[in-house]
């Protein structure tokens, strides 16, 4: 088994290289500095896996992580990173990243995800899944009912009562961009095409009396 | 503003000084014995006839003084009677006011006789005197009104109090005129004009807070009154008699405004110097020409003419005066070339127009009824247009380059500003890096090292061991987030801050809702980071102090507005605490160099919004 990883630091290209050559499965161990560098060993050689940093100055891990797949869709990715951001993890995956690992994890599961990659051609450590269950448990309020700010229940109520922009600026002391601005706001969160659908949603969820 | 103050009082000392010599050498004129032939319009006598008795004497009683006489002295005598044959040819009745240049009469009574009887009988009242200094006025005495076809013969009887300065041309018959009621009508709309300026210049005053508009205002009142006095119409109209000193204090007043107003012009053009001086010069030419004057009137009264001279600088220059300093001010400070021609062009205009009248008065070429009721308003009309231009030009100038002033520190503020937070920000952003990356990097590769030895530890020893190297690499994580969110480059704002509420969700806190309703990440790494930061201080807060069950935050962004909401339902704030608070200085100061406002609504146990709009440069 041949390996690339892409680190900018070479405490880390050090260690991680002294722990898999110590692998008896494992033949090679490549270090690339920085994301050129490592896009350079890999048109020129062949892997079977490559450990990705992803925090790296100037070109970051999730856009090598793009390009190295465009060059060899087939070569497995391990993204390797200190965040355990869902967003970051989420990009990482839309980027092609066959598996995720927290840097932080030990040799022992870097072992393992490796293992793991090789068999079943991906690996997500625990504490990945744990940080994306618990995003998409925040996400989840989402799916209820939106909750609106105070200036939007207000700007809805004078909507129901036909009052015209204008008005309700007026009414409001706001401007009138203003209340053009929170009545988009409602219409997108309440996912409503124009004020009447606003003020079917509106009534039907009984919005104004929260 | 003492020196201002003193400066102001010791030049017009001067002034003052030269004005009571003036004063002084008309009344020492009446030391002049000169004997006047009584012409045939008028007779003089010491003992005290009744009308009948006036009117029964014989044309040739009534001596005719020559116009060599003229100005020759003064009449000591109990009381004279003037006639005044009057033919009046046209159709409708009129009105005509009668004027005349008397001084010191006591009383004056007129008789307007129709073949032998009274046909009308007028007194006027006491002490239509004046403590004349010149030559050029005339006084209303009475309205007259005259029938169609009017022929008959006009007496009137004049009590002098002692004696009587007979001016120069009171003995033409010009100087007796009948001044058409039109004239004065004419009048009223040159003080209406005045008042108009008057009141604008005064609201200009209120609004603009510009201390030399108020001295502007004075002296525009003052020369409404000058009118008013100086020609005895507005007293005259009240019935009111007016007496010399009010002329002579109309002229203080008006000079003292003036100077004034001139004056604290001037002061806020400290950077001025040459017009300052050539102000200072003008003052002391006419203080100059006004002691020379007066030093004339000392020396003879026939020097008239000669007197006359000097009044060119006097009375064309009291009037011009102004708008050829304040021509020359404005020249030397004025930057536009056009402006400054126009300028020199227009002061050389006013002031020769001036000039020239007042020589072919002297001339005896142009001589018009009422000198001063033609020319001086005029002149005061054209200098106050021109004047009230001069300020408004010159007020705008000064805003529009305060205005300048003040944005350029406005920038300067928020750039340093800006400058200020960016290095902030990029301090903390290696120093991140550097826990992050650094040590960081290190424990990591510490933690694969110990992995690999950790066989020939006991279980027990390998736990701890690990235990401290989870804690350290999670501490240095925590840090380092805290410094600088590492995301913040790799993911989107609405992704980043969607994270941070995730942070600040726990079981028993408040629930955080993100909402996005409109998003495009089109926006600069130091807006992020600004925003991002900002929502991280309101939300510590808000989590700290409002002891809210629910925070909403949201971010919408509508072409290159940004609308941030932070909104919670919790105990609300006072309004002091708030404004002041450290936390909302730093996100104010933000805010104030990605060009943001921040409006704080605070509800007593109901909650509190935080309400930002950013708004983006245009690119």
């Amino acid at each position: 088994m041949n390996i690339l990883i892409i680190d900018d630091h070479k405490v880390v290209l050090d260690g991680i290289s002294t722990i898999l050559n110590k692998q008896k499965n494992i033949n090679s161990v490549t270090a690339a500095n920085s994301g050129q560098e490592g896009l350079k060993h890999i048109e020129e050689d062949e892997f079977d896996l490559l450990l990705l940093d992803i925090n790296m100055p100037k070109t970051n891990g999730i856009e090598i992580c793009q390009r190295v797949k465009k060059i060899k869709p087939t070569l497995p990715v391990l993204a390797l990173s200190m965040h355990h951001e869902p967003a970051i993890i989420q990009k990482m995956i839309k980027a092609g990243a066959n598996g995720y690992l927290l840097k932080d994890s030990g040799s022992d599961e870097l072992l393992i995800a490796i293992q793991s990659i090789n068999e079943k051609g991906e690996y997500f450590s625990a504490s990945v899944g744990k940080s994306m269950l618990k995003s998409w448990g925040g996400l989840s309020d989402f799916a209820g009912t939106p909750k609106l700010t105070r200036r939007e229940k207000e700007v809805l109520s004078h909507i129901i009562n036909e009052k015209t922009t204008e008005e309700i600026g007026k009414i409001l002391h706001i401007q009138e961009t203003t209340v053009t601005t929170h009545r988009q706001n409602l219409l997108s969160k309440l996912g409503a095409r124009n004020t009447a659908g606003l003020v079917r949603i509106a009534m039907e969820l009984n919005l104004l009396d929260q | 503003m003492p020196s201002f103050l003193s400066r102001i009082i010791s030049s017009y000392t001067f002034l003052l000084l030269s004005f009571s010599l003036q004063a002084e050498s008309i009344v020492s004129l009446d030391k002049f014995e000169s004997p006047i032939n009584v012409a045939s319009y008028a007779i003089y006598i010491d003992t005290i006839l009744n009308f009948e008795q006036i009117m029964q004497l014989p044309d040739e009683t009534f001596s005719k003084i020559e116009k060599s006489d003229f100005g020759k002295g003064f009449l000591s005598v109990k009381e004279f009677w003037i006639k005044l044959p009057i033919s009046y040819s046209g159709n409708v009745d009129i009105k005509r006011v009668l004027t005349s240049s008397f001084s010191k009469i006591d009383t004056v009574t007129y008789y307007l006789t129709r073949g032998d009887s009274i046909f009308q009988k007028k007194k006027g009242g006491n002490s239509i005197s004046h403590l004349n200094n010149d030559y050029n006025y005339s006084y209303p005495l009475f309205e007259l009104s005259l029938p169609p076809k009017f022929t008959g013969i006009l007496y009137i009887q004049l009590k002098p109090k002692s004696f009587v300065f007979f001016p120069m041309e009171f003995w033409e018959p010009k100087s007796l005129a009948f001044k058409s009621l039109n004239k004065q009508f004419e009048e009223g709309i040159i003080i209406g004009i005045l008042s108009l300026f008057f009141l604008s210049v005064l609201v200009f005053a209120f609004i603009f807070k510009e201390e030399y508009f108020w001295f502007y205002a004075m002296y525009l009142f003052s020369l409404i009154l000058f009118l008013s006095i100086y020609h005895g119409n507005l007293w005259y109209r009240l019935g009111i008699e007016t007496a010399g000193l009010h002329n002579l204090m109309a002229d203080q007043i008006v000079g003292i405004c003036f100077v004034l107003f001139n004056k604290s012009f001037f002061e806020t053009k400290e950077k001025y110097p040459l017009a300052n001086k050539l102000f200072n010069l003008f003052i002391a030419l006419q203080v100059t020409s006004f002691l020379f004057q007066a030093f004339l009137d000392h020396l003879s009264p026939t020097l008239l003419r000669l007197k006359t001279i000097v009044d060119l600088f006097s009375i064309t220059g009291n009037f011009t005066f102004n708008i050829y300093i304040l021509g020359i001010a404005y020249i030397s400070y004025s930057e536009k070339r056009l402006t400054r021609y126009l300028w020199i062009f227009f002061s050389i205009i006013i002031f020769f127009i001036g000039a020239i009248f007042n020589n072919l008065y002297l001339m005896g070429i142009y001589n018009p009824e009422h000198y001063i009721n033609s020319i001086v308003p005029s002149l005061i009309i054209m200098e106050t247009v021109v004047l009230f231009g001069v300020i408004a030009l010159d007020y705008f100038e000064i805003q529009s380059k305060k205005n300048k002033v003040d944005m350029a520190l406005a920038l300067e503020t928020q750039k340093a500003l800006g400058n200020l937070v960016r290095g902030a920000e990029q301090e903390r952003e290696r120093l991140a890096s550097e826990l992050h990356d650094g040590v960081g990097g290190i424990l990591v590769a510490l933690k694969m090292q110990f992995d690999q030895f950790k066989s020939n530890l006991s279980a027990e020893e390998s736990n701890r061991f690990k235990n401290l190297l989870d804690l350290s690499t999670r501490e240095i994580k925590n840090i380092s987030y805290n410094l600088m969110p590492g995301s913040i480059s790799l993911t989107s704002l609405t992704e980043s801050l969607e994270q941070l509420c995730q942070l600040y969700r726990t079981k028993d806190g408040p629930t955080i809702e993100f909402y996005a309703p409109n998003w495009n990440d089109n926006i600069s790494k130091e807006h992020k980071l600004g925003i991002y930061r900002i929502v991280q201080e309101l939300l510590k807060n808000t989590i700290e102090h409002s002891e809210a069950k629910e925070i909403i935050v949201q971010i919408s962004k509508y072409g290159h507005r940004i609308h941030l909401i932070v909104e919670d339902n919790g105990i609300g704030f006072e309004e002091s605490k708030i404004q002041t608070g450290l936390g909302i200085n730093n996100i104010r100061n933000r805010l104030s160099y990605l060009n943001g406002k921040l409006e704080i609504e605070s509800y007593p146990n109901r909650g509190t919004s935080f309400n930002i709009v950013i708004n983006l440069p245009n690119e």
